[in-house]
């Protein structure tokens, strides 16, 4: 999205301002659906089948157990050391949604479908588990909020970061410098899920 | 120029220190007997939300 969205600001300020707020604005609603969608499935799954007696109380062991193995396991992959599948509804977001729609509505679209985050590949698997972590709880405001704060955070970073790459020349090498720190990004982050993961199951076991 | 990009960046600031003081005051409330242990695991999810939605960024 910075490529697109964020390359704006070469044209002019308005309209890079107004495509990047409908973007964030986009991304952060269907991030936010998401997380309650999750949490409203999980929570009519979970007392559909126990009921409401207080030993069904969520979040329980029977879902935080396969979702600490799977932080785990899904760390090891995001640091290389083991293969995973990754599964997505789309490889990538038509490029041609620009060409058509743009800027504003091919901004609201790029945010509501990358906001749901399974349209494009995952490169951080920590996404999974996030979404898991919502069914699990089974609660919508807790999904609706954890998954808000990863829309949030993916999209209003978009601002500062898009002004200060695109603002003058030397974009190209600005990107690229950014996109380069994707490995580093990945390895931090994969450190945590695995922190998340051992925590987990380690809250398990008190 | 620095003079719009710096209040994006307060603004984000800003933002991002009253959702962790919020997320970090109502992770020890809703907690009946919050340990380090409890507070970590309510908190850490939200932590990889942010990061993982920050690296994102250095994607294409």
């Amino acid at each position: 999205m910075i490529g697109t969205v964020g390359s704006l600001v070469q044209e002019t300020f308005k309209r890079w301002l107004l495509a990047t707020s409908l973007y964030i604005v986009a991304a952060l609603s269907a991030s936010l659906f998401l997380g309650a969608f999750l949490g409203a499935v999980g929570y009519m799954l979970h007392y559909g089948v126990c009921g409401t007696a207080p030993s069904c109380a969520l979040p329980n062991a029977v879902g935080a157990l396969p979702v600490g193995l799977l932080a785990i396991a899904y760390a090891a992959s995001d640091l290389g050391l083991i293969r995973l599948p990754r599964p997505t509804v789309m490889d990538r977001v038509p490029a041609t949604w620009w060409q058509k729609w743009q800027p504003y509505k091919a901004a609201l679209l790029y945010g509501g479908a990358l906001g749901l985050g399974i349209t494009t590949q995952i490169t951080f698997s920590a996404f999974y588990i996030l979404c898991a972590w919502c069914f699990v709880n089974g609660n919508v405001a807790y999904g609706a909020l954890l998954m808000a704060t990863y829309g949030t955070a993916r999209a209003v970073v978009l601002l500062p970061v898009s002004w200060r790459i695109y603002r003058d020349a030397h974009s190209h090498e600005r990107l690229g410098r950014l996109l380069s720190k994707g490995s580093v990004a990945r390895d931090i982050q994969a450190v945590l899920l695995g922190v998340f993961g051992v925590e987990l199951l380690l809250s398990l076991l008190r | 120029m620095d003079r719009i990009y710096r209040p994006i960046q307060g603004v984000l600031l800003l933002g991002g220190s009253m959702l962790g003081g919020f997320l970090l005051v109502f992770s020890a409330v809703s907690l009946e007997q919050p340990t380090p242990m409890t507070v970590a695991l309510g908190l850490l999810p939200f932590l990889l939300a942010g990061l993982t939605g920050i690296a994102k960024t250095t994607t294409a």
